[in-house]
């Protein structure tokens, strides 16, 4: 994909100043950004998750308690966070869409729910190599952790239930019917620090506290959350765009674009 | 700099299998992701016979 060819940086914001319409809101208006912003945001993720490896791996000091072990922490902890927002972001887009009857978001929800388990399933793994050494096992019936796992079911859930329905409006319907009743899961998951319902530990990041961890740690752990943020925006858009080709398929914007010439 | 050479750098202070477990099942997800993506994005494109794939 040419990174400088038909980047229509000076369209961008030519969608908003229409007050009648938002051209970004249907397929066909979105389309373009899917094709042109995927290179710049995964070129931004590389570069945040390089910086971010370095600050971890050769700028943060072990641990005073779990040595080196804690290294975990810089994938973990943004793979995590990232299940989390890709689950709300999927409940928002699922919600407009049913709502507002529109075209894009369910597409954008099926874009979502892949990397959203990917990242589910990264966090479970990650933090069962991180458990065994520093609890002694692989895996414990902890509120936190089965909410994390629950997660993943719901990702798989609603990907499941979109490839087993063949009628797409039904399917989207379906899927987020699952999503929104499963957004429950979300709030269990954070207030579980909280109440203390879990072996994890306490949040050592917040908003309305100074960090419990030196400097470098936090540095490490908030550049690899942005690297991985931009590694979703990347793969979301590639894959929104096989969505949109895929269900927009027989529609005469995309057979015009077929046949415009190169 | 705190690592004594590249070994020492490797076995991650005795976590080796722990850390660079949990790095390469990461690499190995995002790749995969990405590599599913792109044949996607061809079976798609294929699928519609365009005449410039890159559309």
């Amino acid at each position: 994909m040419p990174l400088s060819a038909n980047f229509p940086v000076r369209d961008l914001f030519k969608g908003f100043k229409n007050r009648d319409r938002c051209r970004y809101c249907s397929p066909q208006g979105f389309y373009p950004l899917t094709r042109a912003l995927p290179p710049w945001f995964a070129a931004a993720s590389l570069f945040l998750c390089a910086l971010g490896l370095f600050v971890g791996f050769f700028v943060a000091p072990a641990d005073a308690q779990q040595g080196d072990a804690y290294r975990i922490m810089f994938i973990h902890v943004p793979a995590a966070w990232m299940s989390m927002l890709i689950y709300l972001l999927l409940a928002l887009c699922v919600g407009v869409g049913l709502a507002f009857n529109a075209r894009l978001p369910p597409m954008a929800a099926q874009a979502l729910a892949p990397t959203g388990a990917m990242f589910a399933f990264l966090a479970l793994w990650s933090g069962s190599l991180w458990a065994k050494p520093i609890w002694g096992a692989w895996w414990v019936w902890d509120t936190r952790l089965i909410s994390e796992f629950i997660l993943l079911f719901l990702y798989s859930g609603f990907i499941a239930l979109q490839a087993a329905i063949d009628d797409e409006h039904l399917a989207d319907k379906v899927g987020a019917a699952l999503v929104l009743a499963g957004i429950v899961n979300i709030p269990i998951n954070v207030l579980s620090v909280e109440s203390r319902t879990t072996l994890l530990q306490g949040a050592s990041i917040s908003l309305s506290s100074p960090p419990g961890m030196a400097a470098s740690m936090l540095a490490g752990t908030l550049l690899m959350a942005v690297g991985f943020f931009l590694y979703s925006c990347a793969v979301v858009l590639l894959r929104l765009r096989c969505v949109i080709l895929e269900r927009e398929r027989d529609s005469n914007w995309v057979v015009a674009r077929g046949n415009a010439s190169p | 700099m705190m690592w004594d050479g590249w070994l020492d750098f490797l076995e991650m202070g005795g976590y080796a299998l722990y850390v660079w477990g949990s790095y390469a099942a990461g690499l190995a997800l995002a790749l995969t992701e990405f590599v599913l993506l792109l044949l996607r994005k061809r079976t798609i494109l294929g699928h519609l016979g365009w005449k410039n794939a890159d559309l």
